[in-house]
């Protein structure tokens, strides 16, 4: 096995580890503190592509600047419209079961598709390539293009950011202790209602980040999202549904390990992911590290 | 969060007689009224067959998913892969091997049966959310399988396989004696004594353990039955479209059996039938208005899951007022 | 009646039962016997281990340590619906039933789990079947409600269903945990009557955790007193009563 394709490839898998941990944490963090799996979460990471587009290129046409201020911009607004969405539908699915909220989400699904093709067309857009400006970091006879390395420093520090959020501030913590007990929180004079729409605002903002994120690498398609989203299910449940060091560490596997099969077992591109997320279902359905930082009784 | 299964309202069969006959001869009326129209179907021309063929095994995938679902209370998210066993296995079957579409509507049948087994021996440790998980990785998997494997065709899939009798007429016939078939199979099966366990199961596992029950015994029996019609509906939809690919194991049309499910209701046996009707002709208009007819599909379905979570049908039983009981208030 | 001095035989018996939930010693060496046709309560103060005893001879937990044998036959770790086809059955302390099915399905669940007839090909509402679910309810009052769904039933003809689908499994044995917790007077009445019943009439060995220490005192045949997870004293209600030592841990 060739050494140099192998250090390639794993680089590859860990810029995309880092784009599914921007999304998955989002998707694992409402879903910890709010028990919503929402399946257009998927969306909200296309949208932040798309948008992601027009700022970049429509609006500022494609220079480094234009890409600086996507990024400041773009994921803001994408945890506003999943903030709206908490607020006027998905609110109304609390009291139904479960397969009421993934139906629902599943229509916003449907919506959000072909709002994208009205608005941008179903044709594949291209992001023009950030690394035309940012060029690479020189490694020896290797160059890793910066934007590249970028995101994977983006995916740690997000981690981090998450770690120290809800380790160490106030916020971060009723948003924990609502997750555990939502009426000694109310006790407390807390509006839980305002931390579930914080928290939707929150890990849709995480999705946005992703989808302007991956723009650039995998340009920007209607449907991008539904891909995307049984990724992040794989990954969260990997790690354990709830659990943002799960989710870091269900995007490193699933990162490198789809990688790795793209360039040496093509044929398993898609199913080593599902079959390693059966696997861990079937053995320990609580997730590798189901030590979730929302614990629920 | 309240359990799936135990909110499911049972279908009205079984109450007091008395002062429901004639409701129950309205129903055969509507029955065979229904039966009627569907005979006459191919008079309305081929798109018109083409379009209600597509809906009758939507209807029967939907009814099998509807088995597990609303009758013993687990959420299949991966059902599709089931439709997918039965279709890839016809179009493997004449196109690879050249068998006949009798042999390979059988092997269809068996395929669905013993992957059924299989999966659902690993899937029925589990219940709600994992089990919906768990089946939509499957599904995937599957999904994950066809694409990537040129056996199957890949991402193109198999097309140009012959219909039977080489026309579609004839073959609506065949579709709808084979849907109306299943269907009466899987009503039998709902009111029968193993039908009661999946519903005491659904409803309690934990207490029908205690009946004697062996309760993930029970819950395999159910998914496998529900994997063999699934199955037969794919194989038959195989020969109405002469093509398969692997997006018909996609997660999305999984969820199609979901939303058409909810759309009748899952409380009544003739609820998926009646919303994959409601669906087909509803995505027909749309397509037939805008490309954007999925905008108008998921709103739609936002909108039932709002205003009519018992679904379409369950929603006008009530009206009626002829569901025994009452209906359970947290559905809404 | 209860049981005839002279031709004993053994339902169930425990030997040295223990189960732990970490420092918690919940049962810790229970040793017990109950004899056919008898009435036995099992009664202590809270944190007991009386439940948690229930639990372990009816399969739902398995002992860490100990052997539990039921007609003579060692079932220690059978699953519960083992021991239902065995004829032990049992109820809950919350009232547990099928809640969308009406109170006759509810029975017919258990008559054909326990005929062994449940098939795709039977109808669950086949006259046999039906006849054996009213005979059930009939003895428990409940014929006349057969078509309601639980939800629509009192709190104490919710009980009873609870009794009526154990009876339906046609147990030799029934283990009822509270039967009369939050009852009201009139219908503990009725389930002393029912408890009373189920012995003299219908010939069930019955193995009763209660609070009500009035319940426990008219219907036993014997009772058995449990402290911290130990049997601390046992015999005739008589003697039980007279008992310091159980007046101790009783009434402090």
């Amino acid at each position: 096995m060739d050494l140099g394709l192998l250090a390639a490839q794993v680089f590859n898998g860990l810029v995309y580890s880092s784009i599914l941990f921007l999304v998955s944490s989002g998707l694992t963090l409402i879903y910890g503190i709010m028990n919503v799996l929402n399946l257009a979460h998927g969306s909200l990471y296309m949208l932040g592509a798309y948008l992601g587009i027009t700022v970049v290129v429509y609006a500022l046409g494609g220079t480094p600047l234009a890409y600086l201020v996507a990024f400041l911009v773009v994921p803001p607004a994408v945890g506003l419209v999943g903030a709206v969405l908490e607020r006027t539908l998905i609110r109304r699915t609390y009291p139904m079961g479960e397969e009421y909220q993934l139906l629902l989400t599943f229509g916003l699904i449907l919506v959000f598709d072909d709002l994208v093709k009205m608005i941008w067309g179903a044709a594949y857009i291209n992001f023009p390539d950030p690394n035309s400006f940012l060029g690479g970091l020189r490694f020896g006879v290797y160059t890793l293009p910066l934007y590249h390395v970028i995101l994977i420093l983006l995916g740690f520090s997000v981690f981090f950011g998450l770690w120290a959020f809800f380790g160490r501030t106030f916020t971060g913590k009723v948003m924990r202790a609502a997750a555990m007990d939502r009426e000694v929180v109310e006790a407390m004079g807390i509006d839980v209602n305002r931390v579930f729409v914080s928290s939707f605002f929150l890990g849709s903002l995480l999705s946005g980040l992703g989808g302007i994120s991956a723009g650039p690498l995998y340009t920007a398609s209607p449907g991008m999202g539904t891909d995307i989203i049984v990724y992040s299910f794989a990954v969260i449940v990997i790690g354990g549904m709830g659990s943002i060091g799960g989710a870091m560490a269900g995007s490193l596997i699933v990162g490198v390990l789809r990688s790795l099969a793209i360039s040496f077992y093509p044929q398993l591109e898609i199913v080593i992911v599902f079959v390693i997320m059966a696997a861990v279902l079937l053995v320990k359905p609580t997730g590798l590290f189901g030590r979730p930082e929302f614990e629920r009784r | 969060m309240t359990g799936s299964g135990a909110r499911k309202e049972r279908d009205g069969e079984q109450k007091p007689k008395q002062g429901h006959e004639q409701e129950v001869s309205a129903g055969t009326i509507a029955l065979a009224v229904g039966i009627l129209l569907l005979l006459l179907v191919p008079l309305a021309g081929k798109h018109m067959t083409h379009l209600v063929a597509s809906a009758l095994l939507l209807a029967l995938a939907a009814t099998s998913f509807n088995l597990l679902f609303g009758y013993t209370g687990l959420l299949s998210f991966g059902h599709a892969l089931f439709w997918g066993v039965g279709g890839y296995t016809v179009a493997v079957m004449m196109a690879r091997f050249g068998f006949g579409y009798v042999e390979s509507v059988l092997a269809a049948l068996v395929m669905s049966a013993v992957v059924g087994a299989a999966i659902g021996f690993l899937c029925v440790r589990h219940t709600r959310i994992y089990f919906a998980i768990l089946t939509l990785a499957f599904g995937q998997m599957f999904y994950g399988i066809a694409v990537k494997w040129d056996f199957l065709g890949g991402s193109d899939g198999i097309y140009g396989l012959p219909r039977p009798f080489n026309s579609l007429e004839l073959y609506y016939y065949v579709v709808l004696a084979s849907v109306l078939v299943s269907l009466y199979v899987l009503r039998v099966v709902t009111r029968s004594s193993l039908g009661l366990s999946f519903m005491a199961v659904r409803d309690n596992a934990f207490r029908a353990e205690f009946l004697g029950i062996r309760v993930k015994v029970t819950r395999l029996q159910s998914f496998v039955i529900s994997a063999v019609f699934t199955g037969l509906a794919g194989a038959l939809w195989v020969l109405l479209e002469t093509a398969i690919g692997p997006e018909s194991m996609f997660w999305t049309h999984s969820a199609e059996f979901v939303f058409v499910t909810l759309l009748g209701g899952p409380s009544v046996f003739l609820g998926p039938l009646v919303g994959s009707f409601i669906y087909a002709f509803l995505a027909d208009a749309a397509m037939s208005l805008t490309e954007y007819w999925l905008f108008v599909i998921g709103a739609v379905l936002i909108g039932i899951v709002l205003f009519f979570p018992h679904g379409v049908l369950g929603y006008t039983l009530e009206r009626l007022g002829s569901r025994r009981g009452a209906v359970d208030g947290d559905g809404r | 009646m209860g049981a005839v001095e002279g031709e004993r035989e053994e339902m169930l018996r425990t030997e040295g039962v223990k189960k732990h939930f970490g420092s918690v010693r919940a049962v810790d060496g229970v040793s017990m016997r109950v004899e056919r046709g008898e009435i036995v309560s099992l009664v202590g103060p809270n944190g007991a281990g009386k439940t948690t005893l229930l639990n372990l001879i009816s399969g739902l937990i398995r002992p860490d340590s100990g052997r539990i044998y039921f007609l003579g036959r060692d079932v220690t770790g059978m699953r519960p619906s083992q021991l239902v086809r065995m004829g032990m059955a049992r109820c809950f302390q919350i009232s547990n039933v099928f809640e969308n099915l009406t109170v006759l399905e509810n029975l017919l669940a258990a008559v054909h789990s326990i005929e062994g007839s449940i098939s795709p090909l039977r109808r669950y509402d086949e006259e046999e079947a039906v006849e054996k679910a009213v005979r059930v309810l009939r003895e428990f009052g409940l014929d006349g409600k057969a078509h309601l769904t639980p939800k629509e039933l009192s709190h104490g003809d919710r009980k009873l269903l609870d009794v009526a689908i154990a009876y339906a499994l046609r147990p030799k044995m029934i283990l009822l945990d509270e039967p009369t917790a939050a009852m009201s007077v009139g219908e503990k009445r009725t389930t002393v009557g029912v408890i009373k019943k189920l012995r003299d009439q219908l010939g069930v060995t019955v193995l009763l955790v209660e609070h009500d220490l009035d319940v426990v005192y008219e219907v036993s045949d014997r009772i058995i007193v449990m402290h911290q997870g130990t049997v601390l004293a046992e015999g005739r209600p008589e003697e039980v009563r007279e008992n310091p030592k159980v007046r101790e841990v009783y009434l402090g």
